[in-house]
């Protein structure tokens, strides 16, 4: 995602983010996480594509689309 | 509040620091849901039941057929017959998420003592597709805010007593706003997880999506806000 501002007609860009630093805007993973189990767990091992960051150090650079 | 502009070599270097930050809060994040499932589990005895547009069901049967079971508790009731804003604005967020949610062995569920026939009214208005129930006369939103006799007393039981919770008014019988988690093992119903008040702000993603626009949630700019989805253009039109 990427955030922008216009004032007095000059756009200035301000904010992007990209991996799990969208994870916050899917509220789905929001209510995952209250759930009573680990909603990383049952898909795991399935395919390479459901392997979810959490269970991963490295998990930050996963694109989020590549979670799901 | 004043800003600087900034060349591009100048933005990367503070949005590089920033990520830093950011990682921080998505491992505390991920720490903080694994403690969420760490919690006890509590037995729920009580014979709660629901009325929802497949007839009326027990709590067990509220899992239709899944493990785990959310409740968003939706203030919509006698003290709130139009619906409340804020429910009304968080859940446009969560709208669509349960097709995700099902597939995942969620069941996620709106749950409000209105009856049956105004929730589905104003689910319809709304253009809602998420499923409502109403726990109409039941204890059942009174019982996951209270949590002991002294809170029903005193009204200290919403959100575990904190002092900034203090606008619900648990005493006189106000709905409430908050999540409820369930776990059903062996036709047992477990209670597993509650939250209030701003512990439900994750839950809505256009907060989320303010604090990365360039002016934030700006908060107390004095225009009325949020309203319905469907009553912006009426506002807009009537200054």
């Amino acid at each position: 995602m990427s955030a922008f501002v216009s004032e007095d007609n000059v756009v200035d860009h301000t904010y992007s983010a990209y991996a799990r630093g969208v994870d916050g805007l899917w509220g789905m993973f929001q209510w995952l996480d209250r759930a009573p189990w680990d909603a990383t767990k049952r898909a795991a091992g399935t395919d390479c594509t459901t392997s979810t960051t959490t269970k991963r150090p490295e998990g930050d650079d996963i694109p989020a689309l590549a979670r799901s | 509040m004043n800003h600087t502009v900034g060349t591009r070599e100048e933005w990367l270097v503070a949005r590089k620091q920033l990520l830093e930050r950011e990682k921080e809060l998505t491992r505390l994040s991920d720490e903080l849901a694994e403690e969420r499932r760490q919690l006890p589990r509590v037995r729920i005895d009580k014979p709660y039941t629901f009325e929802t547009n497949e007839g009326t069901k027990t709590l067990a049967e509220l899992f239709d057929g899944r493990s785990q079971l959310i409740v968003y508790h939706f203030m919509h009731g006698p003290n709130t017959p139009e619906g409340c804003l804020g429910c009304t604005f968080a859940t446009d967020s969560f709208n669509g998420s349960e097709a995700h949610l099902n597939a995942h062995d969620v069941t996620f569920v709106l749950a409000s003592r209105s009856p049956l026939e105004t929730l589905n009214a104003y689910k319809r208005r709304m253009e809602w597709s998420i499923p409502w129930v109403s726990s109409g006369a039941t204890d059942f939103n009174r019982d996951f805010s209270a949590w002991t006799e002294e809170d029903r007393r005193n009204g200290t039981g919403w959100n575990f007593g904190s002092p900034s919770g203090a606008w619900v008014d648990v005493v006189n019988d106000q709905e409430l706003m908050a999540l409820s988690a369930f776990v059903l093992e062996e036709s047992v119903v477990y209670h597993t997880y509650s939250c209030y008040d701003r512990g439900t702000d994750a839950l809505n993603s256009t907060w989320a999506l303010l604090d990365r626009a360039p002016k934030g949630r700006a908060e107390g700019a004095g225009r009325e806000w949020p309203l319905r989805h469907d009553e912006y253009a009426h506002a807009e039109a009537t200054p």
